[in-house]
């Protein structure tokens, strides 16, 4: 193992590598995983217009803060907020409102929302669900403010909780991880140009041939090569993986065990990638271009930045093959919940492909001198 | 026999690279290879550590095929290549270490044989230092003390040399003197005729692949002792002079690098006082002239018609 020892050692000892590895890549990933979600609390911004401005509007707007950012505003500033992107959702209550309410009357709540965005739905009905209780409560108060208060914050201190714990994830939040994990899949694509890179600059600077003079065998060298890559990668999923769960507060469903050994299989995958890529360039500067021209049309076809779905027809069947597929795929199932051999298909497909870019990066080619 | 090579055949395309090399090389002899850039010394090597493709002919190390031993054979062999293959991020003693592990070496065998190879070299006070502070021949020498490190029943120099400072030339010339000393086997590839001069027993010329001349120094002198070799230092040169002195009789070949007119001529006493009046007499000043004895330069002039260093 001295080849895998001493280029860990090597990696290791450059500051700027550092400074990548362990600190930029995971954090920019971590970032961008988060910036990637929608299902995060205090995303929503709410604009509140309250005319009427009583203590029952005082708790309906306590009792939206809970969920959503409010912000006060005037009338007359509703369609610049909403042009502009400083709310998504604006709820005006007009004067009246509390007295209408406990007189046993179902007033109207004004909305306004830019058409086509549903961001909203989660804020409207807990409105609902709290001025439902209200009109209740006012029937019961039968006119009496003071009772209707009274009620209204027993109904808000509220002896029956409910505490939910989902078990399956939507959906609609499977697709928001995938998305985020699609990206994290091209940025460790990515980074197989870093091992490619490498392993250039020994030929390049001759050590390779120096290496292969000794008693040490070309896959040997490449397969000490790929372990001290993977092991790099895998330090950069598990910070990834910890950094978007506990300080980005996602939840990356049942089993984070099974999703990092989807990962790690992958990032196998990306490191035989850098190897072949090796092989196949003859400078830094042919690989990063030919990582450039394939990799990214090959994440847009597995679906890295999109749903396949949402591509044509033939261009599914095509990104449907490709290795980053195969990922999306088991990483869908293990979000579901499904066990680690649910996906075994899929991560079978990956392994072999991993594979098959090991023997191209290791095929010897004619002379190893040259 | 320590190395042997029967009909070595190497193609690149339609390039012949080796041309049919068969080579004996024993136990304890410093053997070189001499012949300009391109002559197939490298490849010859290449092909000897089993890093290049043999397109025919067989090669023996330590009695054993190279194809199908590779690993067995190499591990004996240490190498010493053209272009330095050092990492300079790691200090000169970790780069040491790092082939001696390669090489098998661990422990405390491992660490006395690099304190060894870096004395050997000259760079113990610089055992911590990352080579990339290393003067052109300090890396050099780092250099051969990586293929050292494991005692290496036979040691393989390609070109050691090229490119340093004359006081690390010595050190290394010195150094593979004092191997040879210790018993080790030397193969030393080089276009520095003098080097080869000075440290081979056995010496084989090559040429467009093919070895044109093999023996011992003296013999390969033999070969043209029955020639002069003037050699005219020149002030003010003319376009006519190379052809003028071509037409004297007894001159075989005659050669202008820069101010410098090297003449082959079969032996006459009274040849130099026509090649003065020649030169003379098509404008040209001598500015000096000597008459040299047969070197392994001019062997392989007369064998090629052309410079070493051409």
């Amino acid at each position: 193992m001295t080849v895998f020892k001493y280029a860990l050692k090597r990696l290791l000892r450059n500051k700027f590598n550092l400074f990548t590895i362990f600190l930029l890549t995971p954090l920019f990933i971590g970032f961008t995983f988060g910036l990637g979600s929608f299902d995060r609390k205090g995303i929503i911004n709410v604009g509140l217009v309250d005319l009427d401005f009583t203590p029952f509007t005082e708790k309906l707007a306590r009792e939206i803060a809970a969920s959503a950012q409010v912000w006060e505003l005037a009338e007359g500033d509703i369609r610049s907020a909403l042009a502009q992107d400083r709310v998504d959702f604006v709820l005006v209550i007009d004067k009246d409102f509390t007295q209408e309410t406990i007189g046993g009357n179902a007033p109207n709540l004004r909305s306004f929302s830019i058409k086509e965005t549903d961001i909203a739905s989660r804020i409207i009905l807990k409105i609902e669900g709290f001025l439902g209780a209200a009109r209740s409560i006012a029937a019961t108060a039968a006119g009496d403010q003071a009772l209707f208060y009274q009620g209204l914050d027993a109904y808000l201190e509220g002896s029956f909780r409910i505490k939910t714990q989902a078990f399956s994830r939507t959906d609609k939040s499977v697709e928001n991880t995938l998305n985020s994990l699609g990206l994290l899949a091209f940025s460790m694509m990515m980074l197989s140009t870093f091992s490619a890179n490498n392993l250039i600059r020994e030929r390049e600077d001759r050590t390779f041939y120096r290496v292969m003079s000794s008693p040490c065998s070309l896959k040997g060298y490449m397969l000490q090569n790929i372990l001290g890559y993977l092991l790099i990668l895998l330090w950069q999923v598990l910070a990834m993986l910890v950094a978007v769960k506990w300080i980005f507060g996602f939840n990356l469903g049942p089993s984070l065990f099974n999703l990092f050994l989807v990962m790690a299989v992958f990032a196998a995958f990306c490191v035989s990638l850098g190897i072949a890529l090796a092989a196949i360039a003859r400078t830094a500067r042919q690989a990063g271009t030919i990582a450039s021209l394939t990799i990214t049309p090959v994440a847009m076809l597995s679906g890295l930045y999109w749903p396949r779905s949402l591509m044509p027809r033939f261009l599914q069947l095509i990104g449907r093959y490709l290795p980053p597929a195969w990922l999306i795929e088991a990483a869908g199932k293990v979000l579901q919940g499904k066990p680690l051999s649910g996906a075994g298909l899929e991560l079978t497909i990956l392994l072999g492909y991993t594979l098959v870019f090991f023997l191209l990066g290791t095929w010897r080619r004619g002379d190893v001198a040259n | 026999m320590l190395v042997e090579t029967k009909n070595l055949v190497k193609r690149y395309g339609d390039t012949l690279a080796v041309d049919n090399v068969n080579l004996a090389i024993d136990e304890g002899e410093v053997f070189g290879l001499l012949g300009p850039n391109g002559a197939g010394k490298t490849t010859i090597i290449n092909m000897l550590l089993g890093l290049t493709k043999v397109d025919g002919g067989e090669i023996h190390i330590f009695g054993k095929r190279v194809n199908g031993n590779r690993e067995d054979v190499s591990r004996q062999i240490g190498i010493v290549p053209q272009d330095l293959a050092i990492y300079n991020d790691l200090t000169a003693a970790e780069n040491a270490t790092f082939f001696g592990r390669l090489y098998g070496l661990k422990g405390a065998l491992l660490k006395e044989r690099v304190a060894e190879a870096l004395a050997f070299t000259g760079l113990s006070d610089k055992a911590t230092v990352f080579p990339k502070k290393f003067s052109g021949g300090m890396k050099r020498r780092l250099n051969i003390a990586c293929a050292l490190v494991h005692h290496p029943r036979l040691i393989i120099m390609d070109e050691p040399t090229v490119g340093i400072d004359p006081q690390s030339r010595n050190h290394i010339l010195s150094s593979v003197l004092e191997l040879h000393a210790k018993g080790s086997t030397i193969i030393y590839t080089s276009h520095y005729m003098e080097e080869v001069e000075e440290l081979c027993s056995r010496v084989a010329i090559m040429d467009q692949g093919r070895i044109i001349a093999l023996g011992s120094k003296d013999e390969l002198k033999e070969l043209v002792s029955s020639e002069d070799r003037i050699v005219v230092e020149l002030a003010g040169v003319n376009y006519t002079l190379v052809d003028e002195v071509k037409k004297i009789q007894g001159v075989k070949d005659c050669l202008l690098s820069d101010s410098t007119l090297t003449i082959l001529a079969v032996q006459n006493n009274s040849l130099i006082s026509q090649v003065v009046d020649r030169i003379t007499g098509t404008g040209a000043q001598v500015v000096s002239l000597s008459a040299q004895k047969p070197t392994l330069e001019s062997v392989f002039l007369t064998l090629t018609g052309k410079n070493l260093r051409d």
